[in-house]
């Protein structure tokens, strides 16, 4: 939390959006701005203050920030000195802000704990609060909430609440074209020229790469350029020498870039790969030997190193990093060259071999003139046998990708076994990728509660209830509030029964791997597959990684009949091995049971049980809103894959 | 040209690896590079002197593998196509061919000589004729054969795995569904689960046996043969017996299959004994020729009018069935990679029939190296 500075830059550009943001804080609206970082939120913000001679109040979101530090507490030792007197508050910002009647920023927005916002419900309402034994303050009428944060379209990510959402209005920022960002990067090194352009293009580069899921912003560029002048300067290079611009690049743009989940390579790699690419065309004398070597991209050697720590799966739920969230664009289209070295995909488990035509199918394979017969683009992307063309695959999944991934998914099937080791190796990273856009780990599962551990906030009030007077106050008479975590168990249940095919299976993987993907360890899901019998995919607390279970899964295919009651009586029993307050189980089916019994009889030992119906027909519609309705829970039709990560998210959030 | 090739050259000897020459294709004869070869028991009985071939000869009559150079007058294969080899030849014309029991097809006499059709060999040595078990020769990296013995298959297949499909399955899985013709509901007893047997598992399971009875000594072999669809599994005929008994209250197998290594009169006795009044006892085994291996009374024949059934290749038409097992086992029904238990070079041929001997393997398959 800091007061807003002095000099500042001048803002280049974002015009309109200024004015918009003006007009609506002169209204007394309060107003989020969603941008990913570096997109000047903080930038146009501090500025507008400036020029509006307002004080701005800066506070940083995330996950500890409690209500009484975003509100404001009574000093334990006064109180318990000489009682509860308005002396002893101490204001946090809000209240600072409120009472000041200034700006009271508050960054990363949707990383605060639900109910650390549902204090601002009456403030953004009725401009005041209500303060435990401090009464109603009301906000000075310059007071304004201004939220910043990214973008969060995102699998588990809880929205803003609806309350807050519907007394807020909301600006949009994107990344600045290419030459506002030359003008801010220069302006902000005070340098200019062919430097600026590399550094801007190299860093935009960040943003498209296939690999990459999130790049770097402009905060990248201006470091790059000045790391590249101070290193010319000290190595005395008169222009721009490829090794140093190596090494300034790793400086400033490797720790900023996320790898896209389920691709095995280093930032580096990315970077030495888009360096060969953005490096100006130039004669090589003026540089050093080694740095006139052109640098290799993908398959260097440092590369190959890095695959074995790559399978950053978990990576991508860890909240405490800043600034991560998925940007959701065009990120997921790409395919990584080249096959996967890292993840050794585990071929169909030790499929269990039993007798009866029904098994026929789950182990069925598909001929090249059968994939030919089923998929026009079959062809383009496998031209001959044992060959799979993954830049004809990376254009068809940008531009049909629910028919690339139900191609993909079916290629795994290949007869031809080469194409499907390749195809297999590729739909797990693919999917977990389609999975991963932005995936966050979900919010809103842990509540204050009271404890006598030594960490957190004093709680006053309990405390005074033990505290015998005779001061200091023991450690056993002090009562802290700190966040507990609302305990929810998660069972993933997909349906690979004959009735699943095709698009099906892909939004089967996508599911699987982002239900594992939004965990975020706290919420560590087991994920059953069932058709006529149960075939446990992932056990909770396993660890297993989404590309593995991915990969299990598309092979996994027409198990004959379908057992709904059995495959719910195996989540159950997943579910049974947690000590959860609430058990939550998420059924991916048409929900049309055709052996086994009565699902509704089978509902025992899950406490909310939600519904993906894939491709829905209007039959199975009916057969799962019935069930999720019985279950306490909500049934979504799925018909696309981007539809996935949505249905998902609202599942999540509905629980708890 | 030269190749290296396991030679048989006597009752009682190894197989001798080595390189011979070989002759290119002449009319309707193609040159096949073999990517696989399999190990029948039925090569081992030329060693063990079961059955007594034309020595010296190129052993191996299960393959697959990629056809390289056609002679004149071929018109069924080109060079690049994928192949699964039959072992018997199908001329097409013959009385049997013309009647829908191709495996029963004239050129099929000369297979214990490994002669080519127009009565000359392509394998020499030192000025000596060698022929080619099946006049197919798979224990050699290449061998040039009669385009009437190879089957067309898609480029995707896996040749490795489909190569079963050149012996032991059609002629496991044809005695079931074929020669014992078994029919939902059926009780089928099997008689020895090797390569051949296993198959004979699968395909009654396949055609709706009620009970798959496997019997074999071995506990290796009854475990596989559940996992391949057997129902129940005993280790002695007389356990057999007495299950059979039970399951079918006294009335006896639908019908016995005897895919034994080395066929007995007690063995087939026992299979005779375990079917019902006109059942039917497949003979799909091998022995020596010069022995009587069924012993049973003519009486109970005549009064229970029960059937005794020979059955060479599956009793099928390897032209339809090899395509057929083939479209089985890409739509998961007929299970090939899971038959396969041990891998082999060529040099390591006479292990893979220690291996056999000594009933360790489902099936062994030499795999030559990629050319
Ligand atoms: N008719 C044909 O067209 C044809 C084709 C190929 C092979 N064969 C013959 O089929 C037979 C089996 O070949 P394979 O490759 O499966 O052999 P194999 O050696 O792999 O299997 C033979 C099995 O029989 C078992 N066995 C031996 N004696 C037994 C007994 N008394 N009771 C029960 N089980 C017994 C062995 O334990 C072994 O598991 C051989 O004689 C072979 O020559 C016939
Ligand atoms: N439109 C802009 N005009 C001037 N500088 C900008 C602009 N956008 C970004 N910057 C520069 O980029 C950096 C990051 O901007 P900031 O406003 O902190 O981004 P955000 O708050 O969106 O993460 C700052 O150093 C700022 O100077
Ligand atoms: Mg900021
Ligand atoms: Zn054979
Ligand atoms: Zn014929």
């Amino acid at each position: 939390m800091t007061a807003a500075p002095g000099g500042l830059p001048t803002v280049v550009g974002l015009e309109r959006e200024r004015q918009v943001l003006e007009v609506a804080l002169e209204a007394g609206r309060h107003v989020v701005i969603e941008g990913p970082p570096g997109t000047g939120k903080s930038t146009l913000l501090r500025d507008i203050a400036r020029s509006a001679g307002k004080r701005v109040i800066f506070v940083e979101g995330n996950a500890e920030l409690t209500p009484a530090r975003l509100v404001g507490q009574y000093d334990p030792a006064q109180v318990l000195a000489r009682g509860y007197l308005p002396d002893s508050f101490t204001d946090g910002p809000l209240l600072a802000a409120m009472r000041g009647g200034a700006l009271l920023y508050l960054e990363e927005f949707n990383r605060i704990p639900e109910e650390t916002l549902n204090v601002l419900i009456t403030v953004l309402a009725e401009g005041e609060i209500a303060v435990p034994r401090l009464g109603m303050i009301a906000a000075g009428a310059d007071f304004r909430l201004i939220a910043a944060m990214n973008p969060f379209d995102a699998i588990g990510t809880a929205r803003v609440s609806q309350a807050i959402a519907d007394r807020i209005c909301r600006v949009v920022l994107g990344y600045q074209d290419a030459a506002a960002e030359r003008r801010i990067t220069g302006t902000a090194t005070g340098e200019n020229g062919e430097v600026v352009d590399f550094a801007v293009t190299l860093t935009r580069a960040t943003r498209e790469h296939r690999d990459v899921r999130m790049g770097a912003s402009v905060r990248g560029a201006i470091d790059l350029v000045l790391l590249l002048t101070g290193l010319a300067r000290l190595r005395g290079e008169p222009a721009l020498a490829l090794g140093s611009a190596r090494d300034a690049a790793y400086a400033a743009l490797s720790g900023r870039i996320r790898i896209a989940d389920g691709c095995d390579r280093s930032p580096e790699s990315v970077i030495d790969e888009l360096l060969a690419e953005a490096w100006p065309a130039q004669p090589a004398p003026s540089d050093p030997p080694d740095g006139a070597q052109p640098v290799t991209g993908a398959g260097d050697a440092g590369d190959a190193g890095d695959a074995g720590d790559a399978g950053d799966a978990g990576d991508a739920g860890d909240a405490g990093e800043a600034g991560d969230a998925g940007d959701g664009q065009g990120k997921a289209d790409g395919l990584p060259p080249g096959p996967a070295a890292g993840h050794p995909i585990r071929s169909a488990s030790a499929s269990r071999l039993r007798r009866g035509r029904g098994q026929g199918g789950s182990r069925r394979t598909l001929s090249r003139a059968e994939l030919t017969a089923r998929h026009s683009s079959f062809g383009d992307v496998s031209p001959g046998v044992g060959q799979l063309d993954q830049d004809s695959l990376a254009r068809l999944l940008a531009a049909e990708p629910d028919a690339a991934a139900t191609l993909l998914a079916d290629l795994a099937l290949a007869t031809d076994r080469q194409l499907a080791a390749v195809a297999r190796r590729l739909a797990a990273r693919v999917f977990v990728q389609l999975a991963a856009v932005g995936a966050r780990p979900a919010r809103g599962t842990r509540r204050l509660g009271p404890g006598t551990v030594r960490e957190g906030d004093l709680d006053l009030d309990r405390t005074l209830d033990r505290f015998s007077g005779a001061w200091p106050p023991a450690d056993a008479e002090l009562v802290t509030r700190s966040w507990r975590a609302h305990r929810r168990s998660l069972c993933l249940l997909i349906d690979t029964s004959g009735s699943m095919s095709g698009l099906a299976v892909a939004i089967a993987a996508v599911a699987a791997a982002g239900v594992v993907l939004s965990a975020d360890g706290r919420l560590d899901p087991s994920v059953v597959a069932f058709g006529s019998d149960v075939t446990r995919l992932r056990a909770a607390g396993s660890g297993r990684v989404p590309e593995d279970l991915v990969g299990e899964l598309i092979g996994l295919r027409g198990h004959g009949m379908t057992d709904l009651a059995g495959g719910l009586r195996a989540a159950a029993r997943e579910l049974a091995g947690s000590h959860a307050d609430e058990r939550v189980a998420i059924l991916l089916s048409d929900c049309v049971a055709t052996s086994g019994d009565d699902p509704a009889s089978a509902l025992a030992g899950i406490d909310r049980l939600h519904v993906l119906c894939p491709l829905p027909a209007p039959e199975s519609e009916r057969a799962a809103a019935a069930l999720a309705r019985l279950g306490c829970g909500v049934s979504q039709p799925v018909r696309r894959l981007a539809e996935v990560a949505p249905a998902l998210t609202r599942a999540l959030s509905r629980s708890g | 040209m030269k190749t290296r090739a396991a030679v048989l050259r006597g009752t009682g000897q190894d197989f001798e690896v080595t390189e011979i020459d070989l002759d290119g294709p002449k009319a309707g004869e193609v040159l096949i590079r073999y990517v696989a070869a399999g190990l029948c028991h039925s090569d081992e009985h030329l060693r063990h002197g079961d059955i007594v071939p034309r020595f010296p000869l190129v052993g191996g009559h299960e393959g697959a593998g990629i056809i390289e150079e056609v002679g004149p007058g071929v018109t069924r294969l080109k060079p690049g196509d994928h192949v699964i080899c039959s072992f018997l030849p199908v001329c097409g014309h013959c009385r049997w061919c013309s009647t829908g029991k191709s495996n029963l097809c004239d050129m099929g006499a000369t297979i214990l000589d490994g002669v080519l059709p127009d009565g000359t060999y392509r394998f020499h040595h030192n000025g000596e004729d060698i022929g080619g078990m099946c006049m197919l020769g798979t224990f050699s990296e290449r061998a040039t054969i009669s385009e009437n013995s190879a089957v067309k298959v898609d480029d995707d297949l896996p040749l490795d795995k489909v190569v079963l499909i050149g012996c032991g399955v059609p002629t496991g899985f044809g005695s079931a569904v074929h020669a014992a013709a078994t029919e939902p509901g059926d009780t089928i007893a099997i008689y020895g689960i090797g390569g051949i047997g296993i198959n004979s598992v699968q395909g009654a399971a396949l055609a709706g046996a009620r009970n798959v009875v496997a019997i074999d000594p071995l506990a290796n072999k009854r475990e596989a043969a559940e996992q391949f669809g057997a129902t129940h599994s005993c280790e002695t005929a007389e356990q057999a017996q007495e299950l059979i008994t039970q399951l079918t209250r006294g009335v006896g197998a639908d019908k016995a299959i005897v895919t034994v290594g080395v066929v007995t009169s007690e063995v087939v006795t026992s299979a005779f004994n375990a079917i019902r009044k006109g059942g039917t006892v497949v003979v799909t085994g091998l022995a020596d020729p010069a022995k009587n291996t069924i012993q049973i009374s003519g009486a109970l024949l005549t009064l229970f009018e029960k059937r005794i059934q020979g059955s060479l290749f599956g009793s099928g038409d390897p032209f339809h069935d090899i395509p057929r097992m083939v479209e089985l086992y890409q739509s998961g029904d007929l299970k090939l990679d899971e038959l396969i238990t041990t891998t082999y070079t060529l040099d390591q041929v006479n292990q893979g029939y220690e291996d056999l001997i000594a009933g360790k393997n489902i099936r062994g398959v030499i795999l030559y190296p990629d050319a």
